[in-house]
Protein backbone atom coordinates (compact mmCIF):
# COMPACT_ATOMS: atom_id res chain seq x y z
CA UNK A 1 0.00 0.00 0.00
CA UNK A 2 3.08 2.18 0.57
CA UNK A 3 3.75 4.18 -2.48
CA UNK A 4 7.66 5.13 -2.46
CA UNK A 5 8.82 7.26 -4.41
CA UNK A 6 12.62 7.00 -5.48
CA UNK A 7 14.74 9.58 -3.34
CA UNK A 8 15.80 13.09 -4.90
CA UNK A 9 19.35 14.14 -3.34
CA UNK A 10 18.61 17.36 -4.16
CA UNK A 11 15.35 18.27 -2.86
CA UNK A 12 15.91 15.99 0.38
CA UNK A 13 19.45 18.51 0.61
CA UNK A 14 17.61 21.61 0.21
CA UNK A 15 15.19 20.14 2.85
CA UNK A 16 17.67 19.63 5.34
CA UNK A 17 19.41 22.96 4.82
CA UNK A 18 15.89 24.97 5.02
CA UNK A 19 14.98 22.80 8.15
CA UNK A 20 18.94 23.61 9.89
CA UNK A 21 18.35 27.74 9.02
CA UNK A 22 14.89 28.12 9.94
CA UNK A 23 15.59 26.75 13.32
CA UNK A 24 16.14 29.35 16.09
CA UNK A 25 19.91 29.90 17.19
CA UNK A 26 18.97 32.03 20.40
CA UNK A 27 15.70 29.31 22.62
CA UNK A 28 16.11 31.71 25.73
CA UNK A 29 17.21 28.99 27.91
CA UNK A 30 18.17 31.49 31.04
CA UNK A 31 14.96 33.69 30.61
CA UNK A 32 13.08 30.11 30.25
CA UNK A 33 14.72 28.54 33.49
CA UNK A 34 13.85 31.23 35.42
CA UNK A 35 9.88 31.06 33.90
CA UNK A 36 9.72 27.39 35.08
CA UNK A 37 11.06 27.63 38.04
CA UNK A 38 8.68 30.56 38.82
CA UNK A 39 5.87 28.19 37.51
CA UNK A 40 7.20 25.52 39.39
CA UNK A 41 7.11 27.25 42.62
CA UNK A 42 3.42 28.83 41.66
CA UNK A 43 2.09 25.57 41.26
CA UNK A 44 -1.37 26.28 43.65
CA UNK A 45 -4.48 24.53 43.46
CA UNK A 46 -6.87 25.94 41.95
CA UNK A 47 -10.09 25.73 39.36
CA UNK A 48 -9.76 25.68 35.44
CA UNK A 49 -11.37 28.70 35.17
CA UNK A 50 -8.82 30.11 37.44
CA UNK A 51 -6.31 29.27 34.92
CA UNK A 52 -4.43 32.42 33.53
CA UNK A 53 -3.00 32.41 30.35
CA UNK A 54 0.76 32.34 30.58
CA UNK A 55 2.33 35.64 28.41
CA UNK A 56 5.49 36.46 28.68
CA UNK A 57 7.40 39.09 27.01
CA UNK A 58 4.73 39.14 24.64
CA UNK A 59 4.53 35.66 23.44
CA UNK A 60 1.22 33.60 22.52
CA UNK A 61 0.34 32.35 25.62
CA UNK A 62 -0.50 28.64 25.26
CA UNK A 63 -0.89 26.17 28.16
CA UNK A 64 -2.06 28.39 30.70
CA UNK A 65 -1.04 26.42 33.97
CA UNK A 66 -2.13 22.88 32.95
CA UNK A 67 -0.70 22.06 36.58
CA UNK A 68 -3.63 24.03 37.89
CA UNK A 69 -6.24 21.79 36.29
CA UNK A 70 -5.75 18.87 38.70
CA UNK A 71 -7.54 19.82 42.02
CA UNK A 72 -10.69 20.69 41.33
CA UNK A 73 -12.37 18.01 40.03
CA UNK A 74 -12.79 15.90 43.10
CA UNK A 75 -14.69 18.82 45.10
CA UNK A 76 -18.46 19.46 45.17
CA UNK A 77 -17.93 23.48 44.70
CA UNK A 78 -15.34 25.19 41.61
CA UNK A 79 -13.70 27.76 43.36
CA UNK A 80 -13.28 30.27 40.21
CA UNK A 81 -11.09 33.68 41.00
CA UNK A 82 -11.00 36.22 38.86
CA UNK A 83 -8.59 38.77 40.37
CA UNK A 84 -8.84 39.05 44.49
CA UNK A 85 -12.76 38.05 43.55
CA UNK A 86 -14.06 34.69 44.57
CA UNK A 87 -17.13 32.90 43.99
CA UNK A 88 -18.21 29.04 43.58
CA UNK A 89 -20.31 27.87 41.55
CA UNK A 90 -22.59 25.07 42.91
CA UNK A 91 -21.85 21.71 40.78
CA UNK A 92 -25.25 20.17 42.22
CA UNK A 93 -27.03 22.24 39.49
CA UNK A 94 -29.08 20.46 36.99
CA UNK A 95 -28.63 21.59 33.62
CA UNK A 96 -31.22 20.19 31.06
CA UNK A 97 -29.13 17.97 28.53
CA UNK A 98 -30.15 20.04 25.56
CA UNK A 99 -28.38 23.54 27.44
CA UNK A 100 -25.40 21.94 28.57
CA UNK A 101 -23.96 21.77 25.30
CA UNK A 102 -22.67 18.04 26.02
CA UNK A 103 -22.89 15.20 23.46
CA UNK A 104 -22.16 11.50 23.14
CA UNK A 105 -22.35 9.11 20.44
CA UNK A 106 -24.64 6.89 20.67
CA UNK A 107 -25.87 4.08 18.14
CA UNK A 108 -22.50 4.13 16.96
CA UNK A 109 -22.07 0.84 14.39
CA UNK A 110 -20.07 -1.95 16.22
CA UNK A 111 -16.85 -2.28 16.17
CA UNK A 112 -16.18 1.65 17.30
CA UNK A 113 -15.38 2.42 20.95
CA UNK A 114 -14.49 5.24 22.98
CA UNK A 115 -10.05 5.78 23.35
CA UNK A 116 -10.15 9.57 25.56
CA UNK A 117 -11.19 12.18 26.37
CA UNK A 118 -9.27 15.22 26.43
CA UNK A 119 -8.72 19.40 26.27
CA UNK A 120 -6.79 21.95 25.11
CA UNK A 121 -6.62 25.86 26.11
CA UNK A 122 -6.89 28.39 23.58
CA UNK A 123 -6.32 31.93 24.37
CA UNK A 124 -8.71 34.27 22.68
CA UNK A 125 -5.90 36.50 21.08
CA UNK A 126 -7.62 40.32 20.53
CA UNK A 127 -5.61 40.95 17.20
CA UNK A 128 -7.87 44.13 15.67
CA UNK A 129 -9.59 45.24 18.59
CA UNK A 130 -12.07 43.60 21.42
CA UNK A 131 -14.72 41.22 20.69
CA UNK A 132 -17.57 40.45 20.27
CA UNK A 133 -16.47 40.38 16.24
CA UNK A 134 -18.78 39.54 14.31
CA UNK A 135 -17.68 37.53 10.95
CA UNK A 136 -18.97 36.55 7.83
CA UNK A 137 -17.57 33.84 5.04
CA UNK A 138 -18.87 33.87 1.52
CA UNK A 139 -18.05 31.45 -1.08
CA UNK A 140 -17.39 31.48 -5.03
CA UNK A 141 -18.48 28.78 -6.92
CA UNK A 142 -14.64 28.64 -8.57
CA UNK A 143 -13.94 27.72 -5.15
CA UNK A 144 -12.65 31.54 -4.37
CA UNK A 145 -13.77 32.45 -0.61
CA UNK A 146 -13.93 35.90 1.61
CA UNK A 147 -13.87 36.81 5.26
CA UNK A 148 -15.24 39.66 6.85
CA UNK A 149 -14.24 40.14 10.57
CA UNK A 150 -14.50 43.45 12.70
CA UNK A 151 -13.87 43.85 16.39
CA UNK A 152 -13.72 46.94 18.79
CA UNK A 153 -11.05 49.21 17.96
CA UNK A 154 -10.76 53.48 18.28
CA UNK A 155 -7.17 53.53 16.84
CA UNK A 156 -6.60 54.17 13.47
CA UNK A 157 -5.82 51.66 10.78
CA UNK A 158 -2.81 49.92 11.26
CA UNK A 159 -0.80 47.24 8.69
CA UNK A 160 -1.76 43.78 9.49
CA UNK A 161 0.84 41.83 11.22
CA UNK A 162 0.86 39.15 8.88
CA UNK A 163 1.56 40.63 6.21
CA UNK A 164 5.46 41.18 5.20
CA UNK A 165 5.11 44.26 2.76
CA UNK A 166 1.72 45.86 3.71
CA UNK A 167 0.85 48.44 1.12
CA UNK A 168 -1.81 51.22 1.83
CA UNK A 169 -4.89 51.52 -0.42
CA UNK A 170 -7.13 53.84 -0.89
CA UNK A 171 -10.84 52.23 -0.91
CA UNK A 172 -13.86 53.48 -2.78
CA UNK A 173 -15.21 56.43 -1.06
CA UNK A 174 -11.69 57.36 0.25
CA UNK A 175 -11.38 55.10 3.11
CA UNK A 176 -7.88 54.56 3.81
CA UNK A 177 -6.95 50.93 3.93
CA UNK A 178 -3.44 48.42 3.80
CA UNK A 179 -3.26 45.55 1.87
CA UNK A 180 -0.91 42.62 1.00
CA UNK A 181 -0.66 38.98 0.04
CA UNK A 182 0.35 36.58 3.38
CA UNK A 183 0.37 33.72 1.26
CA UNK A 184 0.65 33.03 -2.71
CA UNK A 185 -3.74 32.14 -2.25
CA UNK A 186 -4.48 34.24 0.49
CA UNK A 187 -4.27 38.04 1.20
CA UNK A 188 -5.62 40.53 2.96
CA UNK A 189 -7.08 44.04 3.16
CA UNK A 190 -7.71 45.80 6.54
CA UNK A 191 -9.69 49.48 7.24
CA UNK A 192 -10.96 51.59 10.27
CA UNK A 193 -14.40 52.81 10.44
CA UNK A 194 -17.08 53.26 13.04
CA UNK A 195 -14.81 52.55 15.94
CA UNK A 196 -13.86 49.16 14.15
CA UNK A 197 -11.10 47.43 12.54
CA UNK A 198 -12.52 45.47 9.55
CA UNK A 199 -10.07 43.01 7.82
CA UNK A 200 -11.33 41.29 4.71
CA UNK A 201 -9.36 38.07 3.70
CA UNK A 202 -9.62 36.68 0.29
CA UNK A 203 -8.66 32.69 -0.22
CA UNK A 204 -8.26 32.48 -3.85
CA UNK A 205 -9.17 35.92 -4.94
CA UNK A 206 -6.56 38.37 -6.61
CA UNK A 207 -5.64 41.37 -5.27
CA UNK A 208 -7.84 43.88 -7.24
CA UNK A 209 -11.35 41.99 -6.71
CA UNK A 210 -10.15 41.83 -2.96
CA UNK A 211 -9.63 45.98 -2.51
CA UNK A 212 -12.92 46.27 -4.90
CA UNK A 213 -15.19 44.26 -2.41
CA UNK A 214 -13.52 45.65 0.54
CA UNK A 215 -14.32 49.08 -1.33
CA UNK A 216 -18.34 48.05 -1.58
CA UNK A 217 -18.33 47.17 1.91
CA UNK A 218 -16.77 49.85 3.57
CA UNK A 219 -18.56 52.07 1.43
CA UNK A 220 -22.08 50.48 0.94
CA UNK A 221 -24.90 50.82 3.62
CA UNK A 222 -23.77 47.72 5.32
CA UNK A 223 -20.78 49.32 6.28
CA UNK A 224 -20.41 48.42 9.76
CA UNK A 225 -22.89 45.90 10.29
CA UNK A 226 -22.73 42.50 11.60
CA UNK A 227 -24.91 41.33 8.47
CA UNK A 228 -23.35 42.57 5.31
CA UNK A 229 -24.77 42.00 1.65
CA UNK A 230 -23.68 38.98 -0.01
CA UNK A 231 -21.56 40.52 -2.67
CA UNK A 232 -22.47 39.79 -6.18
CA UNK A 233 -21.32 36.10 -7.48
CA UNK A 234 -20.85 34.87 -4.14
CA UNK A 235 -22.87 33.09 -1.90
CA UNK A 236 -23.18 33.28 1.89
CA UNK A 237 -21.57 30.61 3.72
CA UNK A 238 -21.42 31.40 7.43
CA UNK A 239 -22.13 34.28 9.43
CA UNK A 240 -21.39 34.36 13.26
CA UNK A 241 -19.77 36.55 16.32
CA UNK A 242 -16.70 35.55 18.68
CA UNK A 243 -18.24 36.61 21.59
CA UNK A 244 -17.20 39.19 23.95
CA UNK A 245 -15.84 38.73 27.32
CA UNK A 246 -13.63 36.01 26.78
CA UNK A 247 -9.80 35.33 27.84
CA UNK A 248 -9.31 32.09 27.32
CA UNK A 249 -11.41 28.91 26.85
CA UNK A 250 -11.36 25.09 26.61
CA UNK A 251 -11.97 22.48 23.66
CA UNK A 252 -13.02 19.06 24.96
CA UNK A 253 -11.91 16.41 22.33
CA UNK A 254 -13.22 12.94 22.08
CA UNK A 255 -11.52 10.04 20.27
CA UNK A 256 -13.16 6.92 18.92
CA UNK A 257 -11.13 4.31 17.77
CA UNK A 258 -12.70 1.12 15.50
CA UNK A 259 -11.01 -1.68 16.31
CA UNK A 260 -11.01 -3.85 13.36
CA UNK A 261 -9.97 -1.11 10.76
CA UNK A 262 -7.94 0.48 13.01
CA UNK A 263 -9.67 4.37 12.30
CA UNK A 264 -9.65 7.02 14.53
CA UNK A 265 -12.12 9.73 14.22
CA UNK A 266 -12.77 12.53 17.38
CA UNK A 267 -15.31 14.88 18.05
CA UNK A 268 -14.81 18.43 19.80
CA UNK A 269 -16.95 20.54 21.62
CA UNK A 270 -16.35 24.41 22.30
CA UNK A 271 -18.14 26.98 23.87
CA UNK A 272 -20.69 28.49 21.39
CA UNK A 273 -19.25 31.14 18.80
CA UNK A 274 -15.57 29.85 19.72
CA UNK A 275 -14.81 26.50 18.01
CA UNK A 276 -16.91 25.75 15.43
CA UNK A 277 -14.22 26.30 12.57
CA UNK A 278 -11.24 24.89 10.81
CA UNK A 279 -8.82 26.36 8.80
CA UNK A 280 -8.91 28.24 6.01
CA UNK A 281 -6.86 25.63 3.71
CA UNK A 282 -9.67 24.47 2.21
CA UNK A 283 -12.50 26.40 1.06
CA UNK A 284 -15.41 24.83 2.88
CA UNK A 285 -19.15 23.85 1.42
CA UNK A 286 -22.25 23.52 2.87
CA UNK A 287 -23.14 19.95 4.00
CA UNK A 288 -26.58 18.18 5.00
CA UNK A 289 -26.28 14.91 7.26
CA UNK A 290 -29.72 13.33 8.25
CA UNK A 291 -29.56 13.02 11.97
CA UNK A 292 -27.27 15.31 12.83
CA UNK A 293 -29.12 17.94 15.42
CA UNK A 294 -27.29 21.22 14.84
CA UNK A 295 -26.91 23.92 12.36
CA UNK A 296 -24.82 25.06 9.81
CA UNK A 297 -23.06 22.66 8.95
CA UNK A 298 -19.39 23.08 6.70
CA UNK A 299 -17.78 20.33 5.13
CA UNK A 300 -14.32 21.23 4.85
CA UNK A 301 -12.13 18.72 1.82
CA UNK A 302 -8.93 16.37 3.49
CA UNK A 303 -6.05 18.43 2.03
CA UNK A 304 -4.55 14.76 2.38
CA UNK A 305 -5.77 12.51 -0.37
CA UNK A 306 -6.03 8.82 0.39
CA UNK A 307 -7.85 6.25 -2.11
CA UNK A 308 -10.60 5.31 0.10
CA UNK A 309 -10.68 8.14 3.00
CA UNK A 310 -11.64 11.48 2.56
CA UNK A 311 -9.78 13.10 5.39
CA UNK A 312 -12.58 15.59 5.45
CA UNK A 313 -13.27 17.89 8.75
CA UNK A 314 -16.63 19.10 9.29
CA UNK A 315 -17.95 22.04 11.24
CA UNK A 316 -21.10 22.99 12.89
CA UNK A 317 -23.30 24.29 15.51
CA UNK A 318 -25.06 22.55 18.31
CA UNK A 319 -27.68 23.80 20.80
CA UNK A 320 -25.07 24.83 23.43
CA UNK A 321 -22.03 24.34 21.72
CA UNK A 322 -19.91 24.27 18.63
CA UNK A 323 -18.72 21.47 17.46
CA UNK A 324 -15.41 19.90 15.35
CA UNK A 325 -15.54 15.92 13.72
CA UNK A 326 -12.79 14.93 11.70
CA UNK A 327 -9.95 12.45 12.10
CA UNK A 328 -7.61 12.81 15.58
CA UNK A 329 -6.13 16.34 16.57
CA UNK A 330 -3.33 14.58 18.17
CA UNK A 331 -1.92 12.83 15.60
CA UNK A 332 -2.99 9.36 16.36
CA UNK A 333 -3.93 7.72 12.62
CA UNK A 334 -4.35 4.43 11.99
CA UNK A 335 -4.13 2.20 9.01
CA UNK A 336 -6.54 4.84 6.91
CA UNK A 337 -8.31 8.34 7.66
CA UNK A 338 -12.44 7.96 8.55
CA UNK A 339 -14.38 8.03 5.50
CA UNK A 340 -17.44 10.94 5.26
CA UNK A 341 -19.29 7.41 6.13
CA UNK A 342 -17.98 7.47 8.89
CA UNK A 343 -17.69 11.30 10.17
CA UNK A 344 -21.20 11.50 9.11
CA UNK A 345 -22.46 8.86 11.16
CA UNK A 346 -20.50 10.34 14.01
CA UNK A 347 -22.32 13.59 13.42
CA UNK A 348 -25.64 11.79 13.50
CA UNK A 349 -25.62 9.39 16.60
CA UNK A 350 -24.32 12.26 19.04
CA UNK A 351 -27.13 12.91 21.66
CA UNK A 352 -27.60 16.00 24.69
CA UNK A 353 -26.71 14.61 27.68
CA UNK A 354 -26.44 16.59 31.12
CA UNK A 355 -23.88 17.24 33.06
CA UNK A 356 -24.21 13.63 34.48
CA UNK A 357 -24.70 11.85 31.75
CA UNK A 358 -21.47 13.34 30.18
CA UNK A 359 -19.70 12.56 33.51
CA UNK A 360 -20.94 8.71 33.05
CA UNK A 361 -19.70 8.65 29.17
CA UNK A 362 -16.39 10.22 30.20
CA UNK A 363 -15.63 7.32 32.68
CA UNK A 364 -16.05 4.91 30.10
CA UNK A 365 -12.89 5.82 28.44
CA UNK A 366 -10.46 3.47 27.67
CA UNK A 367 -7.32 6.45 29.00
CA UNK A 368 -7.45 7.98 31.61
CA UNK A 369 -10.18 10.89 31.42
CA UNK A 370 -8.97 14.44 31.02
CA UNK A 371 -10.03 16.17 34.61
CA UNK A 372 -10.99 19.34 32.59
CA UNK A 373 -13.73 17.62 30.77
CA UNK A 374 -16.01 16.58 33.40
CA UNK A 375 -15.49 19.64 35.91
CA UNK A 376 -17.50 21.78 33.90
CA UNK A 377 -21.49 21.43 34.32
CA UNK A 378 -21.88 22.76 31.07
CA UNK A 379 -19.71 23.62 27.74
CA UNK A 380 -20.18 27.22 28.16
CA UNK A 381 -18.30 27.06 31.93
CA UNK A 382 -15.27 26.27 29.78
CA UNK A 383 -14.52 30.04 28.68
CA UNK A 384 -12.54 31.92 31.51
CA UNK A 385 -13.76 34.90 31.38
CA UNK A 386 -12.08 38.33 30.80
CA UNK A 387 -10.82 40.60 27.64
CA UNK A 388 -8.62 39.00 25.32
CA UNK A 389 -4.92 39.17 25.15
CA UNK A 390 -3.69 41.86 23.10
CA UNK A 391 -1.71 40.77 20.38
CA UNK B 1 6.59 1.39 22.36
CA UNK B 2 6.85 4.65 23.92
CA UNK B 3 3.41 6.22 24.01
CA UNK B 4 3.28 8.84 26.75
CA UNK B 5 -0.55 10.16 26.69
CA UNK B 6 1.09 14.14 26.45
CA UNK B 7 -2.14 15.71 24.84
CA UNK B 8 -3.33 18.33 27.17
CA UNK B 9 -4.36 16.98 30.35
CA UNK B 10 -4.29 13.33 29.88
CA UNK B 11 -2.12 13.24 32.49
CA UNK B 12 -3.07 12.98 36.02
CA UNK B 13 -1.60 13.04 39.37
CA UNK B 14 -0.27 15.10 42.19
CA UNK B 15 0.61 18.67 41.84
CA UNK B 16 3.91 18.93 43.12
CA UNK B 17 4.77 22.25 42.54
CA UNK B 18 4.62 23.15 46.52
CA UNK B 19 7.49 21.88 48.77
CA UNK B 20 6.11 20.08 52.03
CA UNK B 21 7.56 21.20 55.13
CA UNK B 22 11.32 18.98 55.49
CA UNK B 23 11.32 18.18 52.16
CA UNK B 24 13.43 20.95 51.13
CA UNK B 25 16.05 18.97 50.37
CA UNK B 26 14.40 16.51 48.05
CA UNK B 27 12.98 19.37 46.35
CA UNK B 28 15.94 21.34 45.86
CA UNK B 29 17.43 17.70 44.68
CA UNK B 30 14.69 17.48 42.17
CA UNK B 31 15.26 21.10 41.04
CA UNK B 32 19.03 20.45 40.47
CA UNK B 33 18.03 17.44 38.34
CA UNK B 34 15.43 19.36 36.62
CA UNK B 35 17.50 22.53 35.62
CA UNK B 36 20.43 20.10 34.72
CA UNK B 37 17.77 18.73 32.16
CA UNK B 38 17.06 21.84 30.82
CA UNK B 39 19.74 23.08 30.07
CA UNK B 40 20.76 20.09 28.05
CA UNK B 41 17.57 19.17 26.34
CA UNK B 42 15.83 23.02 25.90
CA UNK B 43 17.79 24.27 23.21
CA UNK B 44 16.64 21.28 20.86
CA UNK B 45 13.53 20.91 21.97
CA UNK B 46 12.20 24.20 21.11
CA UNK B 47 14.09 24.20 17.57
CA UNK B 48 12.23 21.05 16.83
CA UNK B 49 9.50 22.39 18.39
CA UNK B 50 9.52 25.38 16.30
CA UNK B 51 10.06 23.71 12.72
CA UNK B 52 6.77 21.33 13.87
CA UNK B 53 4.25 24.46 14.52
CA UNK B 54 6.06 27.37 12.77
CA UNK B 55 5.98 29.53 15.56
CA UNK B 56 9.63 29.96 17.59
CA UNK B 57 7.72 31.77 20.40
CA UNK B 58 4.98 29.02 20.67
CA UNK B 59 7.90 26.31 20.57
CA UNK B 60 9.41 28.08 23.95
CA UNK B 61 5.75 27.96 25.14
CA UNK B 62 4.84 24.52 24.49
CA UNK B 63 8.51 22.93 25.54
CA UNK B 64 8.01 24.80 28.53
CA UNK B 65 5.13 23.09 29.66
CA UNK B 66 6.65 19.50 28.63
CA UNK B 67 9.23 20.52 31.34
CA UNK B 68 6.23 21.40 33.73
CA UNK B 69 4.73 18.09 32.95
CA UNK B 70 8.17 16.01 33.19
CA UNK B 71 8.43 17.45 36.61
CA UNK B 72 5.62 15.85 37.68
CA UNK B 73 6.79 12.33 36.80
CA UNK B 74 10.68 12.86 37.30
CA UNK B 75 11.24 10.09 39.24
CA UNK B 76 9.49 7.87 37.12
CA UNK B 77 10.60 8.76 33.86
CA UNK B 78 13.86 6.26 32.81
CA UNK B 79 14.63 8.28 30.11
CA UNK B 80 13.39 12.17 30.49
CA UNK B 81 15.05 12.73 26.98
CA UNK B 82 12.65 10.50 25.31
CA UNK B 83 10.01 11.52 27.45
CA UNK B 84 10.09 14.85 26.65
CA UNK B 85 10.80 14.39 22.91
CA UNK B 86 7.85 12.50 22.90
CA UNK B 87 6.07 15.20 25.07
CA UNK B 88 7.13 17.74 22.56
CA UNK B 89 5.79 16.15 19.57
CA UNK B 90 2.68 15.27 20.75
CA UNK B 91 1.89 18.97 22.05
CA UNK B 92 3.03 20.00 18.83
CA UNK B 93 0.30 17.96 17.27
CA UNK B 94 -2.30 19.29 19.68
CA UNK B 95 -1.31 22.72 19.27
CA UNK B 96 -1.44 22.57 15.65
CA UNK B 97 -5.14 21.58 15.05
CA UNK B 98 -5.92 23.38 17.73
CA UNK B 99 -4.52 26.48 15.53
CA UNK B 100 -6.71 25.31 12.62
CA UNK B 101 -9.71 25.62 14.77
CA UNK B 102 -9.09 28.89 16.06
CA UNK B 103 -7.58 30.17 12.62
CA UNK B 104 -10.56 31.99 11.69
CA UNK B 105 -11.28 33.23 15.52
CA UNK B 106 -8.16 34.93 15.98
CA UNK B 107 -9.20 36.25 13.06
CA UNK B 108 -5.94 35.65 11.22
CA UNK B 109 -5.26 32.79 9.00
CA UNK B 110 -1.87 31.41 10.01
CA UNK B 111 0.42 33.68 7.62
CA UNK B 112 4.06 31.66 6.24
CA UNK B 113 6.88 33.86 7.26
CA UNK B 114 9.99 33.06 6.70
CA UNK B 115 11.63 32.46 9.87
CA UNK B 116 14.70 35.34 10.42
CA UNK B 117 17.81 34.37 8.94
CA UNK B 118 16.66 32.28 6.44
CA UNK B 119 18.71 32.78 3.13
CA UNK B 120 16.24 33.57 0.44
CA UNK B 121 16.79 30.69 -1.75
CA UNK B 122 15.60 28.23 0.82
CA UNK B 123 11.99 30.82 1.44
CA UNK B 124 10.29 28.41 -1.25
CA UNK B 125 11.31 25.71 0.55
CA UNK B 126 10.27 26.92 4.13
CA UNK B 127 6.74 28.24 2.25
CA UNK B 128 6.41 24.72 0.51
CA UNK B 129 6.29 23.01 3.58
CA UNK B 130 3.23 24.94 4.60
CA UNK B 131 1.22 23.23 1.64
CA UNK B 132 1.73 19.46 3.33
CA UNK B 133 -0.37 18.08 5.76
CA UNK B 134 0.74 18.32 9.14
CA UNK B 135 1.45 14.53 9.93
CA UNK B 136 3.38 15.10 6.84
CA UNK B 137 4.98 17.92 7.75
CA UNK B 138 5.76 16.08 11.45
CA UNK B 139 7.23 13.28 9.34
CA UNK B 140 9.48 15.08 7.25
CA UNK B 141 10.88 17.12 10.15
CA UNK B 142 11.64 14.14 11.65
CA UNK B 143 12.70 12.43 9.01
CA UNK B 144 15.36 15.17 6.91
CA UNK B 145 15.77 17.72 10.54
CA UNK B 146 16.34 14.99 12.99
CA UNK B 147 17.16 12.00 10.91
CA UNK B 148 14.92 9.65 12.97
CA UNK B 149 14.61 6.07 11.34
CA UNK B 150 10.93 4.78 10.59
CA UNK B 151 10.57 3.16 13.63
CA UNK B 152 11.41 6.00 15.70
CA UNK B 153 8.91 7.87 13.75
CA UNK B 154 6.04 6.29 14.51
CA UNK B 155 6.66 5.68 17.98
CA UNK B 156 6.42 9.51 17.85
CA UNK B 157 3.89 9.72 15.66
CA UNK B 158 1.95 6.82 16.95
CA UNK B 159 1.34 5.34 13.84
CA UNK B 160 2.99 2.17 11.64
CA UNK B 161 6.63 2.74 10.21
CA UNK B 162 4.79 2.44 6.86
CA UNK B 163 2.52 4.91 7.56
CA UNK B 164 5.41 7.09 8.00
CA UNK B 165 7.19 6.07 4.88
CA UNK B 166 3.79 6.54 2.93
CA UNK B 167 3.61 9.98 4.46
CA UNK B 168 7.30 11.10 3.71
CA UNK B 169 6.77 9.42 -0.21
CA UNK B 170 3.50 12.09 -0.32
CA UNK B 171 5.18 14.90 1.05
CA UNK B 172 8.17 14.94 -1.09
CA UNK B 173 5.81 14.13 -4.05
CA UNK B 174 4.20 16.99 -3.43
CA UNK B 175 7.14 19.00 -2.67
CA UNK B 176 8.62 17.98 -5.74
CA UNK B 177 5.41 19.45 -7.74
CA UNK B 178 5.51 22.47 -6.27
CA UNK B 179 8.94 23.33 -6.25
CA UNK B 180 10.24 21.73 -9.64
CA UNK B 181 7.21 21.93 -11.27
Amino acid sequence: MTDIRPTDPDLEARLRATLTAAAPTDTHVDDGLADLRSRLDGATVVSLRTAPPVRRRGRVALVAAAVALLAAATGAAVVVRDGDDRQELDQSTTTPPEATGWYVPADLPAGWSLVSVGSDHLDVEGKGGTCPCPHTTWSRDDGGLLLLTSAANEAPASAPEVVSEPQPVQLDGGVPAFAGDVFDTQRIVTWAQDGRHHRLYGVRVDAEELIRQAGALAGGPASGRADPATPPGYTLLQRGTVPGGVRAYRAITVSLRHETRDVWATYTLAPAGLGGDVATLSVPEPAQVAGFGGSDLLRYGGIEEAPDASNSVFAGRLPGADLVVGDDPHGRVGDRYPTDADLELLLASLRPVDAEGWRRFVATAAEPADEASVIAPTVADLITPGEAVPD
Amino acid sequence: MQRIEAAVGHETGPVDGGTPEGAEDEADRRWALLADLYRREQPGLVRLASLLVRDAAVAEELVQEAFVRLHRHLDDADRPGAYLRTSVVNLCHSHGRRVQVAARHAPTPAPVVPPPGLPPDLSPVWQALDLLSARQRDAVILRFYLDLPDREIADLLGVRPGTVRSLVSRALTRLHEVLEP
